[in-house]
């Protein structure tokens, strides 16, 4: 759902950026740790990984077609400021040399798929933070990744709303056109959290 | 695990699989369109637009995009983490 040039007036395109700077400025400040300690090398390999996954379109439904986010992956392995550090690096490189995303835009993209989708992601996350079972944990992945996906869809259509689109009409169908894109985005954030994590376990992420 | 197999992933995907990437339009393209908005005009043309390589046709162009937006993006997660090789292996998260 990456938002191209042509579609935000100016001023959501400002709000956007208003947005999007402090928020990236914040995030590298509280990942100093993450970035710097023991999780440096998780970052770079999940960054590379979210934006090699996100090339990787499939069909959906009739003659439409959607890739994972990675916002929920990112959020459970890295913690949720440096998640919003990896996408943003994501959608940056992916506006600046494939032209996917404005660049007028990428301050709304930013805001809508790194920060909303991270923070849904993160906050359903903490709801399963007491000592749960392994599948009790892999549902509550699971339900982030799909909520991020939902929540981040809805902002997408709001920005688009004040930006001279019907709200009732393009809100109901983003959602609708992304609730199997979500199912997708759980079934493989269950899947590769559970290969990284089993592989070398950062449940603290999980537990904070 | 260190995040080479990550890393590892990223490229096999990007070079192996993305051309076989769906090219329907996603989400928001699609409710654009239903809702009969226009496409609006590429303002600004990037070096690689669609991640296909100018002057290169095919699966390929797309393989060949992938391995430069992985490489680009693992560039700047190193500097980011502090440019170290190390930062990679070093229990790497």
């Amino acid at each position: 759902m990456h938002i191209p040039d042509g579609r935000l007036c100016p001023l959501t395109i400002y709000a956007g950026w208003a947005i999007a700077a402090p928020l990236v400025v914040i995030a590298w400040c509280r990942s100093q740790t993450t970035l710097r300690g023991d999780r440096g090398g998780m970052f770079v390999g999940i960054t590379t990984l979210i934006f090699a996954v996100q090339m990787l379109n499939v069909p959906i439904a009739s003659g439409t077609s959607g890739h994972v986010v990675g916002a929920a992956l990112a959020a459970i392995v890295l913690g949720p400021w440096a998640a919003v550090l990896a996408l943003a690096v994501v959608l940056t490189v992916q506006a600046l040399v494939f032209g996917d995303g404005g660049l007028a835009a990428l301050g709304c993209n930013i805001v809508v798929l790194a920060g909303v989708a991270t923070t849904a992601a993160h906050l359903v996350l903490r709801g399963g933070r007491q000592d749960i079972g392994r599948f009790a944990g892999m549902l509550v992945a699971a339900a982030a990744a799909w909520v991020s996906v939902m929540v981040a869809a809805a902002t997408c259509a709001l920005a688009l709303a004040s930006s001279g689109w019907h709200v009732g009409a393009v809100l109901p169908a983003m959602l609708e056109t992304h609730v199997v894109a979500g199912l997708i985005e759980a079934i493989a954030t269950v899947i590769a959290a559970q290969v990284i994590l089993a592989a070398r376990p950062l449940q603290p992420v999980l537990a904070r | 695990m260190t995040s080479t197999p990550l890393v590892v992933a990223a490229f096999g995907l990007a070079i192996a699989i993305a051309p076989w990437a769906s090219q329907a339009p996603d989400g928001l393209e699609r409710v654009a369109s239903d809702l009969g908005h226009a496409d609006p005009p590429a303002a600004v043309v990037a070096p690689a637009q669609g991640y296909r390589m100018p002057g290169i046709e095919g699966g390929l162009s797309t393989s060949l995009s992938g391995l430069a937006g992985v490489a680009v993006v693992l560039g700047l997660a190193m500097l980011m983490v502090g440019g170290r090789r190390s930062a990679i292996r070093a229990n790497a998260g």
